[in-house]
């Protein structure tokens, strides 16, 4: 197996007294396209700027390719391309001389410039002001400027974040593309699992600064089918909860009950336990998680 | 890499291109030579003879008089804010961190703009001056400005003072750029300290106060230089300031807990 290109141990983060990041341990693989999802400040872009240095570490350690971030910095960041929220673009420039301005700081050839204008497919608007950009075309861009010198790892927080559903999926088919043809490393983020879903390899789920879930996409998926349930629609809530307290392990949902599945018999038994004690059954019926389900069962634990 | 700085120096260079700075820079250089030309034009009476001995050096020393005590730090305080602004304003100072770059690289690079913009302030500031004494002479012959000499080398001995005197302040309103996301703050402290230096001229622990230092090595064999002052300690007090202020905000980036 090829050693993790990130590797986060320990990693704990605070903003004065609260903590942002909680005892995050990552191993992001070579090759990968890697997952980070949470809602909306569950840590997500605190920690790709601890990956990218932007914040200064506070505990744990954080080693990209194989060395300590803190004492190979610039060597890691050679090998690395990023965009962190917002694209980071000079509006009163051209395209052109955005990427010209970070050419010269990645040292990469000038030829790179049409190239990854092509990639991004800015062919026609190198010339053009940034601040004449749709955010699609700035996103776009700053993505152009993570692809200039060619790195092995892309950091892409956010990045269909604000596009409109072409953009959409033009980002996703790149970064499969920049995945599979280029072999990049490519942690992405997001707070839409439906996006990470098509894309990713391999997923992290991070949910108030803990680490929930990591591993494969399959093993999410495999995690799925252990968590089908039983939801139940009756006429009184109340009266039916004592009659299933004690044998089994249910708790109400948005006015229904959730029963873990277990067994045929097991919903039936159920059944015949509320009709034999006057619960009337409107609704019986064994639900299958999808991801979405699993995403936020495991956020609303 | 040996020539990073160089290459990340000239990018510096390309992110100030369509800004204010170029601007502001023409505005400030042309301000005092304009004035002084509206004034000698106007009040002949007065500016000729007094004008009469050593037209090009009275008038050089007219017009840096004010522009070392005032347009100059002003100049110096407003293009710091300007030339930091381009990244706050653009939020791009976080990706300015994540590329291979050194901390010092990063201070550095854009500090030769603000020297780079600063010589240019003076050169044109200069021009401007020798520019506004030919067009005094196309409206009253009287001046002599034509017919005399430029004292090129006493207004490079001067100019050069000048410079070395700003230097400390250029230091310190950058580190206070680099520091403070709104402009208001380093432009703040700036004019305060400014106007407090100007009120407090006549103290006589002036010498160690960096934001004076241009004026008063002006005044240095000026004819208008009041007491004596050390010329050698306002130019090591202002090294002192420009090394002193330039590591403290090279040491803040570097310290810093939150980049971009």
């Amino acid at each position: 197996m090829l050693s993790p290109v990130v590797q986060m141990d320990h990693v704990t983060h605070r903003f004065g007294k609260q903590i942002v990041l909680d005892d995050i341990s990552l191993d992001i693989p070579a090759g990968s396209v890697y997952g980070f999802l949470g809602p909306n400040g569950a840590g997500k872009t605190t920690t790709l700027r601890l990956v990218l240095g932007l914040l200064q570490k506070q505990n744990g350690s954080i080693s990209l390719f194989g060395q300590e971030l803190r004492t190979q910095r610039i060597a890691a960041l050679r090998r690395t391309g990023s965009l962190v929220e917002q694209p980071s673009l000079y509006l009163h420039l051209t395209a052109k001389e955005n990427l010209e301005i970070f050419r010269l700081s990645y040292q990469s050839d000038r030829k790179r410039i049409g190239e990854v204008l092509a990639i991004t497919g800015l062919g026609d608007a190198g010339n053009k002001k940034v601040k004449a950009f749709s955010l699609g075309m700035k996103q776009r861009l700053a993505v152009a400027i993570a692809l200039l010198h060619d790195p092995e790892l892309l950091i892409l927080d956010e990045p269909t974040n604000g596009l409109d559903p072409n953009g959409i999926i033009e980002t996703r088919d790149l970064i499969k593309q920049l995945n599979i043809e280029q072999g990049k490393t490519i942690l992405v983020s997001s707070h839409l699992l439906s996006e990470i879903e098509k894309m990713a390899t391999d997923v992290a789920i991070i949910h108030k600064g803990k680490l929930l879930f990591q591993g494969a996409l399959p093993g999410l998926q495999k995690a799925r089918s252990g968590r089908s349930f039983i939801e139940i629609d009756v006429d009184d809530m109340d009266k039916a909860m004592r009659v299933l307290t004690g044998k089994f392990i249910s708790r109400a949902v948005n006015g229904k009950i959730n029963i873990g599945f277990e067994s045929r018999e097991q919903v039936a038994l159920i059944n015949t336990m509320l009709v034999q004690e006057g619960v009337k059954v409107s609704q019986l019926s064994v639900r299958h998680d999808d991801l979405e389900n699993l995403f936020i069962q495991i956020i609303s634990d | 890499m040996k020539n990073s700085f160089l290459l990340n120096t000239r990018a510096e260079f390309l992110k100030t291109k369509g800004t204010a700075a170029p601007w502001l820079t023409l505005l400030a250089a042309a301000f005092l030579p304009a004035i002084n030309a509206l004034i000698l034009i106007n009040r002949p009476d007065i500016f000729v003879n007094k004008l009469h001995q050593d037209p090009w050096l009275i008038l050089f020393y007219m017009t840096w008089k004010n522009g070392a005590g005032l347009i100059l730090p002003v100049f110096v305080i407003l293009i710091n804010s300007v030339i930091v602004q381009v990244e706050y304003r653009n939020n791009t100072w976080k990706q300015v961190y994540a590329s291979p770059r050194t901390y010092a690289d990063i201070f550095f690079s854009k500090f030769v703009v603000v020297q780079a913009f600063l010589l240019f302030f003076i050169i044109v500031f200069t021009v401007f001056t020798i520019l506004s004494g030919y067009f005094v002479n196309l409206f009253h012959s009287e001046y002599l400005f034509s017919s005399h000499p430029f004292r090129l080398r006493v207004m490079l001995v001067v100019i050069s003072r000048v410079y070395a005197g700003i230097l400390g302040v250029t230091a310190i309103q950058y580190g206070l750029s680099m520091r403070f996301k709104n402009f208001v703050v380093p432009l703040g402290i700036g004019i305060s300290l400014l106007i407090a230096g100007l009120i407090l001229s006549d103290w006589d622990k002036i010498v160690y106060y960096p934001y004076l230092y241009s004026l008063l090595l002006f005044f240095i064999g000026s004819p208008s230089q009041v007491g004596s002052l050390g010329l050698g300690l306002l130019l090591v007090n202002s090294v002192i300031c420009l090394l002193l202020a330039a590591s403290l905000g090279c040491w803040d980036i570097y310290k810093r807990k939150e980049r971009g």
